[in-house]
């Protein structure tokens, strides 16, 4: 049943970002398949003033002029080209100058690779890595961040780059914020944007800079020495040590990350070295331009950490002998851990996540019990009513919604036999659900049981929504009752349907007894080709019933339907149990549960078409078999004895006729089909000419008499047998052609 | 955009013989667990489990049907839209042996273009076997299906033989689409565009 399936499946499709959760869990447990482990870092920032990298000041003593190899080389720069040009134009040569001029000195270091560079006008930022290492580098993305002229231009922001290395997330940032000792804010406004604009899209999950284990800045941040230039200088007169020391006072990055204004969290390395801004380019003076800038650490190097991380800063200076720029380039290197990933760990923590999740999945999967699946329904007769309830529990975490389903390729959840209520309904948490299963078998699968052409067991399949389903089995045994019988096979019984039912009484009869009793006698007698059970209820309606308001309109009681039904089976001696109603209605039943109809299917349209003649009316009764006429000429003789006037019949007498018609006239199932097919339009007129016309077939049989119609025993005592009342008296030479039980005359 | 979460998803179905184990093969596979308590499976219960299969997510939709002899026109319905088939039958149980070849026919008519593994379960206990490993393999060979032992009770190549299964299912499935994709370029040369539409739509994720 793949619709099940399906649905099953769309349900788990629906699921939200499973994977954000696999990685969620995977990261909780990182240190379950990865060990910290130390990698050697460069980071480098120079702003490089618009110039060109010169041959005769090689990058080494920033680059390379250090102990140990670096796995990782993130170089910064800022101002590298001032042509107007850069702010239109994507490419740049200087770009390419530089990209050059540090792989080609980093590359006295070992073999590297370029895992990324990002350029914005003149904001550039690569990160190289050691090619043995570049396999571990995954999932890198750049991105960049205008704060320049309106709020966005490239002449200043940032560019950074984000990658992990390992297991470990790393974030880089070059940036270059607002000039002007007095722009203090603005600069701290440059950060802020920053952080809140740099989003790394191209991911399967954006992320910002704030969403990693280390994050790195480089750059031309361009805080100032807030003091007076005269000031500045005495101070620079001084020894090393000491000029650090009173200068790092009026430091505003340092200033302003103490009152936490920007950078917050953020940690940079002890400042030794000095003021990197602003030279005489092509020399180590300090600016002896008109301007005169007080001389400034604008070029830093900071980083933060997630708890648990592994940095320490080794190096952190500036390179006094490049001086093609009016800043000097800064470095630093670091021992920073990397959570190194032990593959066969990882797989088994993942395939554990995974597991766990999935048990997660599965046990919001809709689950109920139900109390039973087998329900042993023992002997069931016509008409008998036997109920069972299923119950049915929610015991999983979710509500449930079930319902009763077909199995492929067939039309019903159940058989003709069973009623099932409700057959659909949902269930709380907890809660349980009381299903009554009402086993009835009447007109409509009688006949196919009895014939045995189908058996009493059904399985049911309770479908849970999204879920499992059950299979409800129900088994019985149908033991066949003379009502859903073929009219036939009742006449040619010399048996009672069910003798066993009343084993112990002396009532059991057979026609050999011979105390049996007269009107037993009649009854078991019936004219040839009337079954019995058909000849007991005309009897019995005949000299009982006549005085008896609405008989065939109102119902009888159901346990006297259900007796009357027992009394037939073991052909019990008249009279019948319960009221006339009863009777009449048992009689209908059995007429109605009639496998073929007391006018036979193929005949039923010559009826019709004969129901205005009652020449040709005869003319197709005579082509009824046997028993099927006689029973309706008997039938006839006892509906014109009920009501000896249908000429001048009352609407409620041709009301009874028409529901009596449609028990004797039946279309076939493909008729019926047929007519279904028809438009609504016509449908409704149809119909109702066709219940005139079968309504009138029968109205003819009753103001006209055949000349052989059976006679009916006026009376069940002897005495009153003798005496003819109107009904029979009044029927010409009968006795000639009917015949007449011979043991009616004892 | 967010990825799939898985690259592929299969459905499975567990059949065989009642009272071989089928449920306990599911339940151990996507639980790990196992309980000694026998009951009867009644109907048709599913449980999902997501492997990982040369670096490709698997999400694998696991039927467990009743093996009742009644019930079989009922569950032959659930053979629908199944991508593999674990047929079980029980080492210790020489009848359920023998019902494998009606199992393989159920398969046969039900299905087309499955992937199949058979599996003896219960073998937990040498004195109990009465199925012997040659007599599977041969049956196994004759159909040109993989064999494989287990044991629910002991977690005993439990994982190995659904991972088969799955890595069969995957193999008949890229096989497929190399098939799709072999055609491809005459159904272009006939219609410009259509085999990339083609490409697109096939694939059954």
């Amino acid at each position: 049943m793949s619709r099940n399936g399906e649905t099953a499946m769309n349900r788990l499709d629906q699921m939200k970002s499973r994977e954000l959760l696999v990685e969620e869990r995977m990261s909780l447990r990182q240190e379950d398949f990865t060990a910290m482990s130390k990698y050697l870092f460069f980071f480098g920032t120079w702003n490089v003033n618009g110039q060109s990298p010169r041959s005769r000041e090689p990058l080494e003593p920033w680059l390379t002029n250090f102990d140990g190899q670096p796995h990782v080389y993130v170089v910064g720069f800022q101002e590298l080209d001032l042509d107007k040009r850069a702010y239109v134009y994507e490419a740049s040569i200087r770009e390419v100058e530089w990209l050059k001029a540090v792989e080609n000195t980093i590359s006295k270091k070992g073999r590297y690779k370029l895992a990324r560079s990002i350029r914005l006008v003149g904001m550039m930022l690569v990160i190289y890595v050691l090619e043995e290492d570049i396999e571990y580098v995954t999932n890198v993305a750049a991105a960049a961040v205008g704060t320049g002229i309106m709020g966005w231009m490239g002449n200043k922001g940032a560019v950074s780059v984000r990658l992990e290395f390992h297991g470990s997330h790393l974030c880089f940032i070059c940036a270059h914020f607002a000039a002007h000792t007095e722009e203090v804010e603005r600069r701290n406004e440059d950060y802020r944007n920053i952080c809140e604009r740099m989003v790394f899209t191209h991911l399967e999950y954006p992320k910002r800079i704030k969403e990693h284990d280390m994050i790195f800045w480089v750059g031309d941040f361009n805080y100032r020495i807030a003091i007076s230039r005269h000031e500045a200088h005495k101070i620079l007169q001084g020894d090393l040590p000491s000029l650090l020391k009173d200068l790092a006072d009026h430091d505003q990055l340092q200033l302003q990350m103490t009152h936490q204004k920007v950078f917050h969290g953020y940690k940079e390395g002890k400042i030794k070295f000095r003021p990197t801004y602003k030279y005489d380019m092509g020399t180590d003076m300090w600016d002896s331009s008109e301007k005169a800038r007080v001389p400034s650490w604008c070029d830093r190097i900071l980083w933060k950490c997630k708890d648990g991380e592994q940095v320490e800063q080794l190096m952190y200076t500036s390179v006094k002998d490049l001086r093609l720029s009016d800043h000097k380039p800064v470095m630093a290197l670091f021992d920073v851990g990397i959570r190194v990933v032990d593959k066969p760990k990882k797989k088994k923590v993942y395939e554990t996540v995974l597991k766990e999740i999935d048990k997660e999945e599965n046990s919001f999967i809709p689950q109920a019990n139900v109390d039973r699946q087998d329900f042993k329904l023992g002997e069931i007769t016509f008409i008998q009513q036997v109920e069972h309830t299923l119950t049915v529990a929610n015991t999983g975490q979710v509500p449930i919604i079930f319902e009763f389903i077909p199995a492929l390729g067939k039309e019903s959840y159940c058989k003709d036999w069973l009623k099932i209520t409700p057959n659909k309904s949902n269930i709380s948490q907890g809660e349980v659900c009381y299903v009554e299963l009402q086993v009835c078998v009447d007109k409509k699968s009688a006949a196919k049981l009895t014939t045995g052409a189908e058996k009493l067991e059904d399985i049911l399949i309770l479908h849970l929504d999204r879920g499992k389903d059950f299979f409800i089995s129900l088994q019985g045994e149908y033991i066949s009752s003379c009502f859903g019988m073929n009219l036939e096979a009742l006449a040619a019984r010399t048996t009672p349907v069910r003798p066993h039912l009343f084993v112990k009484t002396e009532q059991l009869i057979s026609f050999d007894t011979p105390d049996l009793t007269f009107a037993s006698k009649v009854a078991l007698s019936p004219p040839a080709h009337i079954p019995v059970e058909v000849w007991m209820l005309l009897c019995h309606l005949y000299t009982s019933s006549t005085d008896i308001p609405d008989l065939f309109l109102q119902p009888g009681l159901p346990e006297e339907v259900e007796k009357i039904r027992d009394h037939l089976d073991a052909r019990l001696p008249l009279p019948l149990p319960g009221s006339g109603h009863s009777v009449a209605e048992a009689l209908l039943l059995l007429f109605d549960a009639l496998p073929e109809p007391l006018v036979p299917f193929k005949l039923y349209n010559e009826c019709l078409e004969a129901s205005a003649s009652w020449p040709t009316a005869k003319v197709v009764l005579e082509k009824f078999p046997k028993t099927h006429r006689e029973t309706f000429k008997a039938f006839m003789v006892l509906l014109r004895k009920l009501q000896p006037r249908w000429e001048q019949h009352s609407s409620t007498d041709l009301g009874t006729l028409e529901i009596l018609a449609d028990l004797v006239l039946k279309p076939s199932v493909e008729v019926n089909k047929n007519m279904a097919i028809m438009g609504a339009i016509g449908k409704g007129a149809m119909k109702q000419a066709i219940s005139r016309k079968k309504t009138a077939f029968l109205h003819m049989f009753l103001v006209n008499r055949l000349d052989d119609e059976p006679i009916i025993p006026s009376s069940l005592s002897q005495t009153g047998a003798a005496t003819s009342d109107n009904g029979l008296a009044a029927l010409p030479q009968s006795r000639s052609v009917v015949t007449f039980p011979v043991t009616f005359t004892d | 955009m967010a990825k799939k979460d898985y690259d592929h998803l299969f459905k499975l179905l567990i059949i065989g013989d009642s009272g071989v184990g089928k449920s306990s093969l599911l339940l151990r596979f996507s639980d790990g667990t196992f309980t000694g308590s026998y009951i009867t499976t009644i109907g048709v219960d599913f449980k999902i489990r997501t492997v990982d299969i040369m670096g490709e997510k698997v999400k694998l939709q696991i039927w467990d049907t009743a093996g009742q002899e009644r019930f079989r026109t009922i569950t032959s319905t659930y053979y629908r839209g199944t991508h593999g088939v674990v047929v079980v039958y029980d080492v210790t149980n020489g009848e359920s042996f023998a019902n494998i070849k009606r199992w393989l026919e159920e398969i046969e008519h039900n299905c087309e273009d499955v992937s199949r593994v058979l599996v003896g379960n219960k073998d937990d206990d040498p004195d109990r076997k009465v199925v012997l490993t040659s007599d599977a393999k041969r049956i196994a060979d004759a159909s040109g299906i993989p064999l494989f032992e287990t044991s629910a009770k002991d977690n005993r190549n439990v994982e190995e033989m659904f991972l088969s299964i799955t890595s069969l299912v995957l193999e008949n499935k890229k096989r497929q689409l190399q098939r799709n994709g072999a055609n491809e370029p005459q159904g272009q040369r006939l219609h410009e565009g259509l085999g990339r539409t083609n490409k697109k739509g096939c694939g059954c994720k």
